[in-house]
Order: C-alpha cells, then structure tokens, then sequence
C-alpha cells in the first residue's frame, strides 16, 4: 500500500491558502467596486438624458403654446359656442311642451259642455283642474274623454278629487293628473304623438 | 473526511464585511438618486403628455373655421345669452302676448322671493281688466348664475294663450313655462299666473386652458343649433330704457 508523505510543512500550506483567498477577495472587491461604480454611473447617466429630454419638450411645448395662443379667438368661441349650445340642449330636454298640454285639454273641454274654471300646470308635472258640468252625463263624458281618445297619451294618472253636486245647481269637480306622460312627444304642428 | 477549516474563515471576514460595506453605502447613497430620477421621468412624461394635447389642439383649433363658428356663436348668444338683461326677455314676453291678443296684467321679477324697500313700490295697485298695468319688483337674493326667473301675469282665452305658449316655444331667447295657473273671470276670459325661467350662460375658464382639449361640436350639439337658429329672435327690437326711480318705467 503507498503511504502519502506531505512534504509541504503544515505552516507553509496555510499561507498559501490565505493568498489565494487574498486574490480571490480582491478580485470580488474590484468587480463589485466596478458594478457598483458602473450603477452610480448609468444613474447620472439617465438623470442627464431625462433633464435633456425634458429641456427639448421644454422648448417644444412654448412653441406649441405659441401658436395656440395665436389661435385662442377660436378657442375661446368654440368653448362658448358648445357650452351655450349644452346649455340650450338641458334647458329644452326640461321645458314641458304646455302648448300642447293646453291643446289636448281644450279638445277635452270642447268635446263636452264642461266649463273649465281653474287649471294649473305646475313644476313638478301634475296638473290639477276644476269645473263644472251641468249634469252627469256631461261630467261623465268628459272623465272619458280624459282617459281615452287623443288626451289619454298626454295625460297619465288621472285622479278625480272631489265631486259635489246639489239640486238644481251644476256638479262641480276637481280632477288631477300628470302631464307630460312619459313617452309622449308633441309632434311638430301642435298633435301629440302616441307613446 | 476532511474538516472544515473554520481558520479561513478570519480570511473571508475583512473583505465580506466591507463589501457589506460598500453595498450599504452604495444603497444609501444611490436610494435617493433613483427616487428623483423616478420622480423626474414622471415630470418628463407629464410634460411629454401635455405636449402631445398641445399639438392634438394645434391640429384640432387648424382645422376649425373661425368666421363660421363666429356666426354660430352669434345666433346661439341670441338663444341663450350670456348676461342677465331682462330686456330681451321682458319684450319677448310683451310681443308674444300682443301678438296673441292677451292682456298684460303684471310682470314680478324673482317671483316668491323679498324684494328690497325701493324696488317694491308698486306703481299702480289698481289692476283692471283692459287696463294693462304691470308691476315691478327687484330682490336682493342669492342669484341663480345660470338662469332667470319672473313671473307675468295674462288675461285673455285659452285659445290665445295656447298660441302664446306656441310661440314662446318657438322663439329665442330660450324661454320655459315652469308653470302655468289659469283662473275663469267673470267676464268669460281667463286669468294666467305664468312662471317662466330663461337660461343664461357666460365663458367659463377653468384650469390650465391652453392644454384643455378644444371640445367637440357633436352631431347633437349641431341639431340644437339647427333648431335654434330656426327660431324666432325677438333680440334685435329695441327697447327703450328709462331712468331709475321712476313711478312707473312701464309707462
């Protein structure tokens, strides 16, 4: 059997080992001061680009300025111009057609010999009218004329409120309702259109 | 086995501990670095965007013809003006009703609203059928920026109001019927408390204006106008001003 014999003596192979573990530290500490130095570089390298590149939008955006404020007359009035026109379109998207409303119930009234003794139209879409009929039938022939026929696609939600009637004196009423119903369009020329 | 040598160790400890070193201090000292430069990018971008809206404007406000949109503006300033002048409004009030037979019973500026000690002489409290009088009051009140309100008060059928509000519906500048209450006279005509409501609307600038994109004129926007402009304008009738102070400036 061969007998290995270390002629190195054991001191000597401990300094060996600590210069290589000396080079081989070195060496890290070198490309790490490289990396490290390399990191710190591109990061000025970038804050130099991105001031350059924000210098030239700098430049550009005066110039765009510029030649829109040389354009602002039009800029101002379009701006006017569409928000009147927004403005007009809210404010007729609200208007209650009343012109029509008013003509649906004077057919109504014309179709019988009810007299219509105070109407109201308020804000908030209901109507409330009062009358006065000479007998029944008339009244009755009007509450129907109000729930079917042409007015029956204006008004919505009719409600008779109070009714009184005395011997030898005339029924007096008052109904309510909504108008305009929903769907219901006034057409052009003042007819209502069916919803 | 072989052991392991723990004497390497005091070798490796000098250059580990000052690349630990190194990394920190790098580290603290690039931290900063890098949140400008984040910071920085996003300002650049920022701007960049802006550019890229001032040049999308540019294009935008070229292609806009400046006489045409001048016009419009004109014809649409006639539908929904930009101060409160209650002229306009008050005559177009005055013409409808002459035109359509109806008696002018009162006009109250700010109706249901208190109005000021000078502005609430009444100039004729005598209010007649076929006398036409009108009041008028002024109010000291919170405005609504955006609109007008006054009430006027009517006298006549309600076949001739049915064409009034025909009219009113069709004219500029804009007027709305918030309301309507008729009362029957005893002479078979019939009494009208109308409310009416007029939109106003002044150039608002808001912001940073110059980058603000140039907005669109819609088909709709464009189908408004059509309707407005066939419209009738009661705005070129000149009214006659009077002095303040007056008994009657109806008169």
């Amino acid at each position: 059997m061969v007998k290995e014999i270390n002629l190195v003596p054991e001191i000597a192979e401990a300094e060996i080992k600590k210069g290589v573990y000396k080079k081989k530290s070195n060496l890290a500490a070198v490309i790490s001061l490289l990396f490290f130095g390399g990191l710190i570089a591109l990061v000025f390298a970038l804050q130099a680009l991105l001031f350059i590149w924000g210098e030239k939008i700098e430049r550009d955006t005066k110039g765009a300025e510029e030649l829109i404020l040389s354009q602002k007359e039009k800029d101002i009035t379009r701006r006017a111009l569409v928000d009147k026109l927004k403005k007009a379109e809210s404010f007729l998207s609200t208007r209650s057609p009343y012109s029509a409303g008013l003509g649906e119930l004077m057919a109504v009234f014309k179709d019988t010999n009810v007299i219509l003794k105070d109407a109201s139209f308020e804000e908030d879409n209901v109507v409330n009218i009062s009358g006065q009929a000479a007998n029944s039938a008339d009244l009755d022939k009007l509450l129907n004329a109000l729930v079917g026929g042409s007015a029956a696609n204006a008004f919505g939600g009719l409600q008779l409120v109070t009714l009184s009637g005395n011997k030898d004196k005339p029924y007096t009423f008052t109904v309510d309702f909504r108008f305009p119903k929903p769907g219901w369009k006034p057409a052009e020329g003042g007819n209502s259109k069916k919803p | 086995m072989k052991r392991f040598d723990f004497s390497n160790l005091g070798a490796y400890f000098i250059p580990v501990l000052v690349l630990i070193t190194i990394i920190v201090l790098v580290f603290l000292a690039l931290k900063p670095q890098v949140v400008n430069l984040k910071k920085s990018y996003l300002k650049v971008q920022e701007k960049s965007e802006r550019l890229e809206n001032l040049n999308k404007k540019i294009d935008i406000l070229d292609s806009i013809n400046g006489e045409s949109e001048n016009l419009k503006l004109i014809e649409a300033e006639k539908a929904v003006p930009s101060r409160k002048e209650l002229a306009p409004w008050l005559n177009e009030v005055n013409i409808l009703a002459d035109k359509n037979g109806l008696l002018k019973l009162g006009i109250n500026i700010k109706p249901g609203k208190v109005a000021t000690d000078s502005a609430a002489l009444e100039t004729n409290n005598t209010e007649k059928k076929g006398t036409p009088t009108k009041t008028a009051k002024t109010v000291t009140t919170k405005e609504d920026k955006e609109a007008v309100t006054f009430a006027v008060t009517l006298g006549g059928s309600l076949e001739n109001m049915k064409q009034f509000l025909l009219d009113l519906e069709g004219s500029k500048p804009l007027l709305s019927v918030t309301s309507i209450k008729s009362k029957l006279q005893e002479d078979g005509s019939y009494r009208f408390d109308l409310r009416i409501s007029a939109p106003i609307k002044g150039v608002t600038q808001k912001g940073d204006i110059i980058a603000e994109p140039v907005p669109a004129l819609t088909d709709a926007l464009e189908a408004i106008f059509k309707k407005i402009s066939r419209m009738i304008s009661y705005v070129g009738i000149s009214v006659p001003t009077v002095p303040t102070g007056v008994e009657d400036p109806f008169k």
